[in-house]
C-alpha cells in the first residue's frame, strides 16, 4: 500500500511538476497580495483556501459592512495587519452626511481581543471615539 | 577534530550510495537530527531523493560549508550561481528535497525562486509557466474572483 502511495506520488510530480508539497513549500514566500490572489486561482484543491487562510498576513476590507469580526477571524486568524474602510470616497467632498455610518465601535473590542498577531491597525473614512482607543488602551 | 572527518553515508531512491564528510552532511537538520540522536550510523536512505537530485544537494551543501569564511556577498553570488543553472522541472524537486532533508537555506534560494518567477503573473501566465492544468469551471473561477475581488481585496 505504502510502495503504491510512493508510485502515485511520483508520478503526479512527474505529471505537473508543479505538486501539492511546491506550492505549500513556496507560499510563505510570496508576500505581494495580488500574486497570492493569482496562485490562490490556480488550482482548486481544498487545501488552498486552508493554506492561504494560515499564512495571510495583510488583508484590507474595501467596504466595512461587508464582513464582520466573526468572519474575518475564521478566514485570517494569524492577521498581523489589517486596513479598514468605511464611508465612501464622496466623504472627502463632504458629500456624505457625519452621522451616515463608519463607526469602528462594533469592530475594536473584537480586533483588541481575538487577533493575537495583529501589529498594525489602520481605518480608513471611519469614525473612531476616544472610548475606542480606551479598549486597544486597555489590553 | 577526528569527528569533522566522519563519513555519512546517504542513499538515494535510485540506490546510488554517496559518501558525505559530517561537516557537510549536518547543513541538513534532518541529518543533524538523526547524528545527535545516534542512528546515523548505517547508510540512511532517502526514498523520495534521486541520485541527481542529491549530488545537487550535496555540492550545494559543500559549497556553504566551504565559504563560510567567505564573504556574505560572495556567497549570495554563489548561490545566485548555482539557481541559474537550474531548470524549472530540477527545481521541483530540489524544493521537495530542500524540504524533507531540511536544509534551510537551500529552501529559502528554490522557493524564493519560484516566487520571483510567479511575481506579476496572472493565473493564466502561472499555469502557462509551471504547466498546471486548469481545473476550475469557468464559472467556477469567476465565482472565487468575485468573493475576493469583494471583501477581502488588495489595496487600491
Amino acid at each position: 500500500m505504502e510502495e503504491n502511495d510512493n508510485k502515485l506520488h511520483r508520478t503526479a510530480l512527474s505529471n505537473t511538476g508543479m505538486s501539492g508539497i511546491v506550492l505549500e513549500c513556496i507560499l510563505p514566500y510570496v508576500h505581494d497580495l495580488r500574486d497570492r490572489t493569482a496562485i490562490l486561482l490556480i488550482y482548486r484543491r481544498w487545501y488552498w483556501y486552508e493554506l492561504d487562510s494560515s499564512s495571510r498576513k495583510s488583508i484590507t476590507i474595501v467596504f466595512c459592512y461587508t464582513t464582520t469580526t466573526g468572519r474575518l477571524w475564521r478566514r485570517f486568524p494569524f492577521l498581523e495587519s489589517l486596513e479598514l474602510k468605511g464611508k465612501p470616497q464622496a466623504t472627502m467632498f463632504n458629500l456624505i452626511p457625519d452621522d451616515w455610518g463608519g463607526y469602528v465601535t462594533p469592530w475594536v473590542h473584537k480586533i483588541a481581543t481575538i487577533f493575537d498577531c495583529l501589529r498594525s491597525l489602520h481605518f480608513r473614512r471611519m469614525i473612531v471615539r476616544d472610548s475606542n482607543l480606551d479598549i486597544f488602551g486597555s489590553v | 577534530m577526528a569527528s569533522t572527518l566522519k563519513k555519512i553515508i546517504l542513499k538515494s531512491c535510485d540506490g546510488k550510495i554517496l559518501e558525505v564528510e559530517e561537516a557537510v552532511a549536518v547543513q541538513s537538520q534532518m541529518i543533524k537530527n538523526m547524528i545527535e540522536d545516534d542512528c546515523a550510523n548505517e547508510e540512511i536512505p532517502l526514498p523520495d531523493i534521486t541520485g541527481e537530485i542529491l549530488s545537487m544537494i550535496i555540492e550545494y551543501c559543500k559549497m556553504h560549508v566551504d565559504g563560510e569564511n567567505n564573504s556574505n556577498n560572495e556567497l549570495i553570488a554563489r548561490d545566485a550561481d548555482f539557481i541559474t543553472r537550474v531548470d524549472l522541472n530540477t527545481l521541483y524537486y530540489l524544493i521537495v528535497a530542500a524540504n524533507f532533508l531540511n536544509v534551510k537555506s537551500l529552501l529559502d534560494l528554490t522557493c524564493q525562486r519560484v516566487a520571483d518567477i510567479i511575481k506579476g503573473k496572472s493565473p493564466e501566465e502561472i499555469r502557462l509557466t509551471f504547466n498546471i492544468k486548469n481545473d476550475f469551471t469557468p464559472e467556477e473561477e469567476e465565482e472565487i474572483r468575485k468573493k475576493n475581488a469583494w471583501a477581502f481585496d488588495y489595496k487600491d
